[in-house]
């Protein structure tokens, strides 16, 4: 089972966070720091999975993202990669060659599609078709919805 | 008809490149500056700032769906960036219950991330995600399943249950998967009450889609991880499932890269490795087909697709868990080789930890890869080195052991982590002690680790080497501790080739001590434990030395003395080490007598102390040999412990009229005796019979009887007077002197009331009791009869009787299922009044679907009751349940006309495409 997700850039800046069991705040925030700092300091001919606590840190970098899982050590560390690779193809395919931009900007849709890939720490579909279709609905659902309101502050 | 049209478009339809934007200008240029932000602290107060604001505008009274989820969004990004926004959650729970799509989406999705289970906010959710999963629209059904994964707590679970069972058969493919996804929720959350249901979700393995046979799987898993004997039947079916995938029978789709849907194969491997653990006939039905998966996974190697790897390694991990085959083991550890010998990291790394696994039950697989496990060592990567630590511990062996042990040491030279090097260490000193075969290899080796990590290393140590040393092999028969056991055998397997100039015991002592003088006249500042071991052995079996003279021992020991670099505790032994050396080889030398003067007046009184007794025993050049012989470590001390030689003593002070010894055992049993005469004596002359009093009436509540005994001491204390001197002389008590009032049942006066009470309790009567209890009891009644006079209606009288009882035992409860029975109340009202409300529905309350309606007359009456008889408690959840109420019935105003404005907006979007509602 996955514990949570986190996507941080180069410089450790997290952009996308994911818990799937609940961790208090504070909790949060020191595993944020001790992952993406254990991640960003590997060297990029180590392997990819990281034994950590009672945990085990599988990460993988596309460019300038760093895309981190955690998970029971008994899971299977390379589907774990390749859980992360459907994500990020997924990511690629929506957004059209997705980048940090992307997603900086389009948190939300991001979060969509995270939805639809990861439930509850499992991977939900592994066909890339059938979720790009149910979050393509929701698009098209959105695209035909009213504006949101702006709130003139 | 809208959804099957929605299905059957492709995404590219939608991947449109002006894609919608949820996202105003003025929230763009929020994030814009926040991504310019040069420091954390500039983040901060921007957010805090836009917080304020948010704020701020929250407390109107009229905020449109639009702002709303406007503002939702906003939020959402402020607690990303980790700030606070307790206050809106409840605006994310509005929104979630918008009819429009586009709303309740934002509004799920940001309940879900600002809701954690813990909060008593979620309890609102489950009013709109009830309402959701009835709903027609495929798409909020899902939302709300997705939310239900988040939030859901077992207190929560029985309401939702009933609809997510029936969404099972959903015709959608997606909508089964989520409710499976639930279901796989509530099974980790309370797995008694879902294992009820398994009849349901094991029809889910036959599902047409086998994406939904997938999520099925995990249920399986987690029931086979905790419960293996209630599925062994359904291995037949997973094997089944398992061929079917390997041939190649699913949609293209699952594909990924080549394999066949790599994820399913792999949750049913970890079933079945699960299933068959232990059990020789349910592996035996495995074998074959894990074989054939093996076998079809070599197709990854060959083209170096990941997925395939990982189902290799999944089935190698299979391996060995279930019931040992040979054959299988084989071809496990042949592909484990694969993974060793692979160029990848990640590759090696799971080879390694396959092989780990694999030499538990197959000890024969790592002996063709040694060397190569051995050079993992050398690798930069730390995971992999750590990995390979863990293998080489399982494979240290007798012939094996003085290579891995060298490498291990290399290795932790390099480490930095602290409390990772302690373990090791000790687990280096572990298995030395296990497998070393040469007792001169193992000390040497000791003092290589105390060299250098001599801090991290438990002071055992030192006292299991300073035994080793001077009992050696000859006196291994006499150990008897367990702790030496390990030594043992490594003692008796060196003893042949070191009989050869000495008797091994010798020999073994000329050698340690060789390199104990050596290390001592080195003079580094090694720790503290190696000099305390060395100057222990100098001190013994100096005399047997042959590299070096006891004098230049001497020498070094003195000047170990005056060295900075080592603790008072060293100090002081090298101290006695000196007086040792000093009085075997009666050779002196001058500068003893400088150390004796400077540390005499050292802080440390220890070092005082044992500077004194060298003094002391240097001045008596005559007795010197029998205070220190040599070797005397194992010469055991005959202690008298009768101390015999004292009986002339004894018996010349007992003539001379001194009193006899007692021991303190006897001394105490006298002492108890004493106390016990005397508690009797008080027992006997104060001690009251109470036995006739205690057959009193079963009707009499306990509350009664104590102020009748209290009256009753104090009025039999006033007559003691009288008849002290008869309660003193017979037990039984004399009840004669008493007023004939008290009888065996208690005090008569007070008996009629009593009675009466009980007979007004039978009789419904209005009779007042001047008894406190019993007004209570009285008002009890009264007001049970009041209700029934007022009411006709025979459930709410049942609903109070039932609330008597139970009182607010199950607050938590009553008040979810009044805001889970909310949907169904509306309905059933109408239906009911159709019918006649008079009918009986004396149903089983506790389920929420046959709870009888409540009016809201009903309802108020209740709350009152409840205040009256529970008090203050019940007061204040009376209190929350009507707020609850409020929002409940805000919701139930909006789903009249949403469910159908929302249905007709959804097809109307959907027919005509681009037009705007």
């Amino acid at each position: 089972m996955i514990y949570f997700l986190l996507l941080a850039n180069k410089q450790g800046k997290i952009r996308l966070s994911k818990w799937y069991q609940n961790f208090t705040k504070k909790q949060k925030t020191k595993l944020q720091k001790e992952v993406v700092s254990l991640c960003l300091s590997r060297s990029q001919r180590s392997c990819n999975f990281i034994e950590w606590n009672d945990y085990k840190i599988i990460y993988r970098r596309y460019a300038s993202l760093y895309f981190m899982i955690c998970c029971d050590t008994e899971d299977n560390e390379l589907i774990g990669l390749e859980i992360i690779h459907h994500f990020v193809e997924i990511l690629d395919k929506y957004f059209g060659s997705v980048c940090e931009l992307d997603i900086i900007f389009n948190f939300q849709k991001a979060y969509n599609v995270l939805d639809e890939v990861i439930i509850d720490g499992k991977l939900q579909d592994s066909s890339k078709k059938s979720i790009l279709r149910s979050v393509g609905t929701q698009d098209f659902l959105i695209l035909n919805a009213p504006e949101t309101g702006t709130l003139n502050l | 008809m809208s959804q099957t049209y929605i299905n059957k478009l492709n995404y590219q339809d939608f991947v449109n490149p002006n894609k919608p934007n949820y996202i105003t200008k003025e929230f763009e240029k929020l994030i814009r500056e926040i991504g310019d932000c040069k420091s954390k602290l500039d983040e901060d107060r921007l957010i805090e700032q836009q917080i304020i604001k948010l704020k701020k505008f929250t407390k109107k009274k009229k905020i449109k769906p639009k702002q709303q989820s406007e503002l939702v969004l906003r939020l959402l990004f402020c607690q990303l960036l980790g700030h606070d926004v307790s206050f809106a959650h409840i605006l994310a729970i509005n929104s979630s219950q918008e009819s429009n799509l586009f709303y309740k989406f934002i509004g799920y999705l940001a309940a879900s991330i600002f809701i954690s289970t813990n909060e008593d906010l979620q309890l609102l959710m489950i009013n709109s995600i009830q309402k959701d999963l009835k709903s027609d629209n495929t798409l909020a059904v899902s939302i709300a399943l997705t939310t239900i994964t988040k939030i859901i707590t077992v207190d929560m679970i029985p309401a939702v249950l009933s609809n997510v069972l029936i969404l099972l058969k959903h015709q959608e493919p997606l909508i089964r998967k989520k409710a499976l996804t639930a279901m796989y929720t509530f099974l980790k959350q309370s797995p008694e009450s879902i294992l009820k249901h398994q009849k349901d979700f094991e029809l889910m393995l036959d599902d047409k889609d086998i994406s939904v046979t997938g999520v099925a799987l995990d249920l399986f898993l987690f029931i086979s991880k905790t419960k293996p004997k209630t599925i062994k039947h359904l291995v037949v079916s997973f094997v089944e499932i398992l061929n079917l995938i390997i041939s190649g029978k699913l949609p293209i789709e699952y594909d990924y890269r080549e394999i066949h849907a790599p994820w399913i194969q792999i949750k049913l491997l970890k079933i079945l490795s699960y299933l068959g653990q232990d059990d020789p006939n349910t592996s035996r039905e495995i074998y074959q087909v894990v074989q054939l998966v093996l076998k079809e996974s070599e197709i990854g190697f060959i083209n170096g697709i990941f997925a395939g790897h990982a189902i290799m390694h999944e089935c190698i991990k299979t391996i060995t868990k279930l019931y040992p085959s040979t054959k299988l083991l084989e071809l496990a550890s042949i592909a484990a080789g694969k993974f060793v010998t692979s160029y990848s990291n990640n590759l090696k790394y799971l080879g390694i930890t396959a092989l780990t696994d694999l030499v538990l039950v197959y000890p024969e697989a790592t002996n063709k890869h040694q060397i190569i496990i051995v050079d993992c060592l050398e690798d930069p990567d730390e995971t992999l080195k750590r990995k390979t630590i863990e293998l080489l511990f399982r494979i240290t062996n007798k012939s094996n052991i003085s290579f891995i042990v060298e490498k291990m040491l290399s290795y932790l030279k390099t480490q930095k982590d602290q409390k990772y090097k302690t373990s090791l260490v000790s687990r280096i000193l572990k298995l030395a002690e296990e497998h070393g075969t040469n007792i001169k290899w193992y000390i040497l080796t000791i003092n290589k680790i105390l060299q250098i990590f001599g801090d991290l290393v438990n002071h055992d140590i030192v006292y299991n080497i300073m035994k080793l040393i001077s009992e050696g092999s000859l006196l291994e028969d006499e150990e008897d501790e367990e702790d030496e056991d390990d030594e043992e055998e490594k003692e008796s397997g060196k003893e042949g080739s070191q009989l050869t100039k000495y008797d091994g015991n010798t020999a073994l002592k000329i050698f340690s001590v060789n390199i104990y003088a050596e290390i001592i006249s080195l003079k580094k500042p090694y720790p503290n434990i190696l000099y305390q071991i060395s100057l222990w052995v100098a001190g013994e079996y100096s005399y047997l030395c042959t590299n070096f003279t006891t004098e230049e021992i001497m020498v070094n020991v003195v000047d170990l003395i005056n060295a900075f670099y080592i603790s008072d505790e060293t100090r002081a032994m090298a101290i006695t080490a000196l007086t040792k050396m000093v009085s075997h080889s009666g050779k002196y030398l001058e500068q003893i007598d400088t150390i004796i003067q400077k540390y005499s007046t050292s802080r440390n009184t220890d070092i005082r102390q044992r500077c004194f007794e060298m003094k002391g025993i240097l001045q008596l050049p005559n007795i010197i040999d029998n205070i220190l012989p040599p070797d005397s470590i194992n010469t055991d001390i005959e202690i008298d412990t009768n101390l015999e030689f004292l009986n002339e003593f004894v018996e010349n002070s007992l003539k001379n009229g001194g009193k006899k010894y007692i021991s303190k055992e006897e001394r105490i049993k006298m002492e108890n005796e004493l106390q016990l005469g005397i508690n009797e004596n008080k027992k006997k002359s104060k001690e009251l019979r109470f036995e006739a009093y205690q057959s009193n009436n079963p009707q009499q509540s306990s509350t009664w009887r104590i102020p009748q005994q209290n009256i009753y001491e104090r009025e039999v204390n006033n007559n003691q007077i009288s008849n002290t001197i008869e309660i003193e002389n017979s037990i039984s008590l004399k009840v004669s002197g008493i007023s004939q009032r008290w009888t065996e049942t208690g005090y008569s006066g007070f008996k009629e009331n009593e009675n009466q009470n009980i007979e007004n309790k039978k009789e419904k009567g209005e009779e007042k009791n001047t008894n406190d209890n019993n007004q209570n009891n009285q008002n009890n009644n009264n007001n049970n009869n009041n209700n029934n006079q007022n009411d006709n209606n025979d459930n709410n009288n049942n609903q109070i009787n039932q609330n008597n009882n139970e009182k607010i035992l199950d607050v938590k409860s009553f008040r979810f299922n009044r805001i889970g029975s909310k949907e169904p109340i509306l309905e059933e009202e109408n239906k009911i009044q159709e019918k006649n409300l008079n009918n009986d529905n004396n149903n089983n309350i506790t389920t929420i679907k046959q709870k009888p309606p409540k009016t809201e007359e009903e309802l108020k009456r209740e709350k009152t009751v409840n205040a009256l008889f529970n008090g203050v408690g019940s007061v204040r959840t009376s209190r929350k349940k009507s707020k609850s109420q409020k929002v409940n019935l805000n919701s139930k105003h909006i789903t009249k006309n949403t469910i159908e404005k929302n249905n007709e907006k959804v097809e109307n979007l959907i027919d005509l495409g681009s037009e705007k509602n």
